[in-house]
């Protein structure tokens, strides 16, 4: 029983937005003039529906009302949902994890003198302890499917991606020595955005095109020092170093928020006309298009 | 009876039609839901192509004829939407003439191939799924095989290649004898390069990649062949450099640190080539020859901290005095090491052997088993506040680098082939301890490209030029006292 009611609501919702089209001044071949507005385009029989004016045949129209009538098409064909899709999938497109590393600590000092090109250096290795490395690197990425259902090439479209993400990064920087232990484990988080723009010239009959998005490169990392055990007991300290580094264990990571995508045409008034598709959803409450992080704008605030 | 049985035919016959009729309306109702389905699917009004056009499959890898492009693109065709005027010209990818390999967006095609735009986007497609092998080159260099369309060498030109340890100059020129039979060995429709690096120089032989053609193969090996051919040029000279990255990229690294292997790579991927091959000596911009430690040096932090570890000494009256004495020690060594240097060339002279080439002065003194005294150190606390380790990158740090100079130009085709060779002379090098801690040349390499799926290998350059002097610091010692009077 309700069905009949949305589509009565759909309908008035579809002629509301119609009506709100400006008029258009229509010349036909003979020269004849009238205002109206385009209801529909069969590009199969090449006939246009008029609002007013009822059916006319599109070669009797003038040459630059043929025009008005394709790039009106184009618009319906590409603001259409459901003839013209977008599909946004996650992508891994590498990862680079070396093996974890076991290795002694060190200090290495470098010492320039003048007369010599190639530093001096002192080398101490701190066999009491042992280092664990890992790394794991990761590019990431997303693949944007656009298709077209419409039966007519949808063509010069823009469009704009833009991915989210955040990296941890270390408050203090390479090696650790005497560094507070606070310091050294802290971390802050970057967020970071990359846009990418492109021109698509033209999508075909139900083609289906598979851009890609901006990579969003991310670090995790984690270190481990701690004291070199044999059979149960600790090794003797020959260091000229005496430091405690068993709670200097840190790491960092770094992931993907989301992707905002935009596919933007030439209205027929000149503007941009854009289809927005974001992963997750709930990345709009979080980020702005250009690339702004609403909780770090607020914390500034 | 006879009429019960009639009628029992008739209540069954009739039983039978409406099954029948009950049957044939499920049929109806069900194919009918069928159809409808299938006409809601495909959509009312699309247009089946009643004839795909055939595709051919591209065989040949070669840069994109840029000019019937742009005349498609400036005339479409008018039996579809040539009509419509939105065309937004500054919207339009136009390729640059042999820029093909940057023409992203690489999108991949699942539907019908239908418009002028599948000719870059197969080329695309074809450089990750290649099925055709027209192109491929099958190469062994220096002992790393690879087989790929697009193909970039990246190989050491700085005075490292020609250390005496290393060979010398015969080693050099086995390794451009070697080069000429590799690039020799390429098929014409291979796309190829050659990057050239020399700390933080860049030569790169064309700005894009190109077909190994005849002429292409000759005039690399000559321009390759014309580098380090005599010691009183050696390495990229000025003029040669044309190489400057065009982008920052979002590293671990400051621009200005990124030189040797890691700026030949850089300029490497940006090619997008799918194989790299390297030949190098070091790993880093700075390698020990105390320890054959190799790392890249943080060249801002380095001057801070050379200048608080000088002040350091010069703040306290007992450290400065023991600096000072050990600037005498040190300066009393570098003349006996440049006396040395004067000596064995003298003798290669008289030989008619080329000069002798070191990494540093002080290293003829280690080939003479003497030993440059160690500078001193600081005290255990200010390593706190001048921490050492802050002036050089951590290899963690390198990789970061390298993977994201890869992706940020790859991105969904993913990292390519990386692979490594490095040249080592017939020595066993100085390698000590350090080499268990991951910090000499050969182990980074060599983790690098076990990580990367590539190659390391070892290129065993010519035996190492052993000094013609056998010398003795007292004879020098005298020598340098015998001098001095003299002058007096």
């Amino acid at each position: 029983m309700k069905s009949p009611i949305y589509f009565l609501l759909l309908l008035l919702t579809v002629t509301t937005f119609a009506s709100e089209e400006e008029l258009h001044t229509f010349t036909r071949a003979d020269g004849k003039t009238g205002k109206d507005r385009i209801v529909k385009y069969n590009f199969e029989e090449q006939i246009i529906t008029l609002e007013n004016s009822g059916k006319i045949a599109f070669d009797l129209l003038s040459e630059a009302d043929q025009e008005y009538v394709l790039h009106w098409n184009q618009v319906q064909g590409f603001t259409s949902s459901f003839r013209f899709k977008m599909e946004l999938t996650p992508r891994d497109w590498a990862r680079l994890r070396p093996p974890t590393l076991n290795t002694t600590p060190y200090l290495l000092d470098a010492f320039q003198m003048q007369g010599k090109k190639t530093p001096m250096h002192l080398l101490e290795m701190h066999n009491e302890y042992i280092e664990n490395n890992a790394l794991n690197l990761r590019a990431e990425g997303y693949e944007i499917t656009i298709k077209n259902s419409n039966f007519f090439p949808i063509k010069n479209l823009k469009v704009e991606s833009r991915i989210y993400y955040e990296q941890e990064k270390y408050i203090t920087d390479g090696d650790i020595f005497d560094s507070p232990k606070k310091l050294f484990t802290e971390t802050e988080t970057i967020r970071k955005s990359r846009i990418k723009e492109e021109a698509l010239p033209s999508i075909a009959v139900r083609e289906e095109i598979v851009l890609y998005s901006e990579c969003a490169i991310m670090a995790e990392e984690q270190l481990n020092r701690e004291k070199r055990q044999t059979n149960g007991e600790n090794n003797t300290d020959d260091s000229t170093f005496n430091y405690d580094w068993d709670d200097h264990n840190r790491k960092r990571r770094g992931k993907v928020i989301g992707l905002w995508v935009r596919v933007g045409i030439t209205g027929l008034d000149g503007e941009m006309i854009w289809r927005e598709k974001i992963t997750p959803d709930s990345l709009k409450d979080k980020v702005t298009w250009d690339g702004t992080f609403l909780d770090d704008e607020k914390e500034q605030e | 009876m006879e009429v019960q049985k009639k009628k029992r035919r008739l209540v069954s016959s009739s039983a039978l039609l409406i099954s029948i009729a009950l049957h044939a309306v499920l049929i109806l109702i069900i194919g009918g839901m069928v159809a409808l389905k299938f006409y809601v699917k495909s959509g009312a009004g699309f247009v089946v192509e009643d004839q795909k056009p055939k595709l051919e499959r591209r065989k040949l890898q070669l840069p994109v004829q840029t000019e019937p492009f742009m005349e498609q693109m400036s005339k479409p065709k008018r039996q579809s939407t040539s009509r419509l005027t939105a065309n937004a010209p500054q919207m339009v990818n136009i390729p640059e003439q042999g820029e093909y390999v940057k023409m992203a967006p690489p999108p991949s095609f699942k539907g019908a191939y239908t418009n002028f735009l599948q000719l870059d986007r197969t080329l695309e497609f074809n450089s990750k799924y290649r099925d055709v092998d027209f192109g491929l080159s099958t190469m062994q260099f220096f002992g790393v095989r690879g087989k790929a369309e697009k193909i970039v060498i990246v190989l050491d030109a700085s005075k490292s290649m020609l250390y005496d340890r290393q060979g010398g100059m015969d080693s050099y020129q086995m390794v451009q004898e070697d080069l000429h039979e590799i690039i020799d060995g390429m098929r014409s429709a291979t796309l190829f390069n050659v990057v050239l690096f020399d700390e933080d120089k860049v030569s790169v032989f064309n700005p894009a990649l190109l077909p190994a053609t005849p002429l292409a193969k000759t005039n690399a090996l000559a321009w390759v062949g014309g580098i380090n051919t005599n010691l009183i040029q050696v390495g990229i000279t000025d003029d040669m450099v044309n190489y400057s990255s065009p982008k920052n990229y979002d590293i671990p690294m400051a621009k200005e640190d990124v030189t040797g292997w890691l700026k030949g790579i850089q300029a490497a991927f940006e090619m997008k080539p799918e194989i790299i091959f390297m030949l190098g000596s070091d790993w880093g911009s700075t390698t020990t020859l105390e320890h054959n430690i190799s790392y890249f040096k943080k060249s801002k932090a380095y001057t801070t901290y050379q200048k608080k570890r000088a002040q350091y000494f010069l703040n306290d009256e007992e450290r400065a005095e023991e600096m000072e004495e050990y600037t005498t020690d040190f300066n009393e060594f570098r003349e006996i090491a440049l006396k040395m240097l004067e000596l064995e060339n003298q003798a290669r002279n008289e030989m008619s052997m080329q000069p002798k080439v070191v990494q540093d002065w002080d290293e003829i003194l280690a080939d003479n088993k003497i030993e440059l005294p160690p500078p001193p150190l600081m005290e255990e606390e200010m390593y706190a506040t001048l921490n050492p380790a802050h002036t050089r990158y951590t290899f963690n740090e390198i990789l970061e680098t390298v993977f994201t100079m890869g992706m940020e130009q790859y991105r969904e085709l993913g990292f390519p082939q990386l692979n490594f060779v490095l040249l080592r002379g017939t020595s066993s090098g100085r390698n000590s301890a350090a080499a268990s801690s991951v910090m000499t040349s050969d182990a980074k390499f060599r983790l690098l490209s076990r990580m990367l799926r590539g190659r390391f290998r070892y290129l065993k350059g010519m035996p190492q030029i052993i000094n013609q002097l056998d010398q003795d610091e007292s004879d020098i010692r005298r020598l340098l006292e015998d001098n001095t009077e003299n002058e007096i």
